[in-house]
């Protein structure tokens, strides 16, 4: 197994009226195919921000990124939209649905946008569904679900496309214990399964427990790693000097 | 939806109304005046004068007549000259016709108030309007004489005894207007034959061109031509057309409240779905997509919207094309414009090319419109989108 994903000394910052806000300060990071990585840290460590930059939603302001050998920090809006359809599978923070789909149509969406057989989408979608427990609830519309199931929704989504890699943005951050736990044991299971890359970003102990690399991040830098990833001095790295 | 099925109904409507009134008022004038088609000679309707006369007009009116298409073919002497009672005199519009055939007899025998229509033989017999006999201080079998230039330029008079006074409601009509025969205009002419005009009327008048072509071989006669219906009443083409004008800026009045709505409508759905569109560029939906997305459903907007329109805009015009749409409010008398008389009762006629370019029109209008919308849906940041909403 190789790295999936690399990034070299990437920087993001962010204006806020007249103050500059360094997100991320020179992070340099290498997580190899099949990790389970958690990404800790306090709110305004720059968890998300990395996440983002990684998933392509976000684009560095110095540095680079690779994903799965491609340097995407060098894509533009489109050729990043295309990326993301058939690399990553992305699951938010709040579940993120679209209303006015049903479980399955929410599902199959990344499967249209890919132009999948119908027949294909609708045996890989309702056997998905099945597999993290939403067998019978196909039709429902997310307001007909419980958060937990929404959820499940949602990772069922991120995978349905095969991607090599699963961004999860605090995942657990709005179930309950038990709900959490039974997702998260889910996603090990097709991480074990398949292979696929899932790089969580978490304050949630029950990910710490079953992520088998965490990366600690404070202030935008990486403050250490159970793999021994780097990070760079943030003095006289700043953007501009 | 509703400000484009509105203003598109009421854009309908107002062009079927426009559009039948101003038809309305040709027909009138082609039929008060001088037909569809009218064979003069040529410098007759910029400079008229009682020596310019079409020759062998009776023989032109017999080959005129064999073309299809033609409902009547009206010869006429027009002069102009006075008219004197023992009490009063005025000048006047001598008129000589063909009694038998002449197209203004639909048109007068209907609205004689006193006496009769001239005969087919009519000798000395004349018509007049009411005003014109008020003034005269005549009335049925009372003499008077006419007098004009005749072609040669000398002052020519001949007598005449009032047959029929009518009463139309249109005052250039009641008040100018003495028919007479065309033996009896000839003579006041002082020429054996010819005519001023040959009126000629269609039975449809959307065949004018053509059958103007068919005319124009027929005639043969020295400086006589073959004038349509705009050459001779320019005033009345030139009225039309600034109505039309003014009906355009209402239109284009009504264009503008449905593009506002329109981009009210649009913009705000896509506002309101910024977290959905953020999420599904997020998860790999190219941008251009969203653009297209939101072209497609203003244009299913602009469809559907259009489709209710015409339901209420053809429902309305149907009705006023049957009951039509009484201005009699406005005045009780013959309403007149342009030297042209409309009918107190206003029937709306809708053209097919006309209600094909206003469609035309309200589509890409809606389009256009709806392209600032959708070109903001497809710039989404998905991670300002989604986070904004969490």
């Amino acid at each position: 197994m190789g790295a999936i994903i690399r990034t070299e000394g990437v920087w993001r910052i962010y204006q806020q009226g007249a103050l500059e806000v360094e997100a991320l300060k020179g992070v340099s990071l290498v997580i190899e195919q099949g990790e389970f990585t958690a990404l800790v840290g306090p709110s305004g460590s720059g968890k998300t921000t990395l996440l983002n930059l990684l998933g392509g939603l976000d684009s560095p302001d110095r540095g680079s990124i690779w994903l799965d050998g491609t340097e995407v920090s060098r894509l533009g809006p489109g050729e990043l939209s295309r990326f993301r359809l058939h690399h990553i599978g992305f699951v938010f923070q709040a579940y993120n649905l679209i209303p006015v789909l049903s479980a399955y149509e929410n599902t199959e969406f990344i499967l249209l946008l890919q132009k999948v057989a119908e027949k294909e989408r609708k045996e890989r979608c309702f056997s998905l569904l099945k597999a993290v427990g939403l067998e019978g609830m196909e039709h429902r519309r997310p307001f007909e679900l419980s958060g937990g199931q929404q959820q499940r929704v949602a990772v069922a989504r991120a995978i349905a496309a095969g991607p090599r890699i699963v961004l999860a943005d605090e995942p657990t951050a709005n179930l309950d214990s038990r709900t959490a736990a039974s997702l998260l044991d889910l996603m090990r299971e097709l991480n074990r399964q398949e292979g696929t890359t899932f790089l969580f970003s978490t304050h949630d102990p029950l990910v710490m427990e079953r992520a088998t690399r965490t990366v600690r991040l404070r202030d935008g830098e990486i403050l250490d790693d159970t793999a021994g990833a780097t990070s760079v001095e943030a003095a006289g790295e700043k953007k501009g000097e | 939806m509703t400000m484009i099925s509105v203003g598109f109904a009421l854009a309908l409507i107002s062009l079927g109304i426009a559009d039948g009134f101003h038809n309305q008022m040709i027909r009138n004038a082609v039929r008060l005046g001088s037909g569809n088609l009218t064979v003069e000679h040529e410098d007759y309707p910029d400079e008229p004068s009682n020596d310019k006369l079409v020759a062998e007009a009776s023989v032109l009116r017999e080959g005129i007549l064999g073309i299809p298409g033609i409902r009547n073919v009206s010869e006429r002497i027009i002069v102009m000259g006075l008219i004197y009672t023992a009490d009063n005199s005025a000048g006047v519009a001598i008129v000589g016709v063909d009694p038998a055939s002449d197209m203004t007899r639909e048109t007068l025998e209907p609205e004689i108030v006193e006496g009769r229509y001239l005969k087919d033989n009519e000798k000395r017999g004349v018509l007049i309007g009411a005003d014109l006999a008020r003034r005269l201080k005549t009335s049925v079998g009372g003499k008077a004489v006419v007098t004009a230039q005749d072609a040669s330029g000398q002052i020519s008079s001949q007598l005449v005894r009032v047959r029929g006074i009518f009463r139309t409601g249109f005052s250039e009509m009641d008040g100018y207007l003495a028919q007479v025969s065309l033996p009896l205009a000839r003579a006041l002419l002082g020429v054996s034959e010819g005519a001023t005009q040959l009126a000629v009327f269609l039975e449809n008048e959307k065949h004018q061109a053509r059958i103007k072509k068919q005319v124009e071989p027929l005639v043969s006669a020295p400086k006589a031509a073959v004038f349509d219906w705009q050459d001779v009443m320019p005033d009345l083409v030139l009225f039309v057309q600034m109505d039309n004008a003014g009906g355009y800026i209402f239109i284009g009045i009504i264009m503008v409240v449905v593009a506002l709505g329109i981009l009210n409508t649009v913009l705000m759905s896509v506002l309101e779905r910024t977290r959905e569109f953020g999420l599904m560029v997020a998860l790999g939906m190219d941008p251009r997509r969203l653009l297209v997305l939101v072209v497609l459903e203003t244009t299913f907007l602009s469809v559907v919207a259009l489709g209710l329109g015409a339901v209420l805009g053809f429902g309305a015009h149907l009705y006023l094309s049957t009951y039509g749409f009484d201005m009699g409010f406005a005045s009780q008398e013959q309403l007149t414009a342009a030297g042209a008389v409309f009918d107190s009762v206003l029937y709306s006629e809708l053209a097919p090319a006309r209600v094909l370019l206003l469609v035309g029109i309200v589509f890409c209008v809606t389009l256009v419109v709806g392209i600032y919308p959708a070109v903001r849906a497809s710039r989404v940041d998905p991670v300002r989108a989604i986070t904004k909403f969490q």
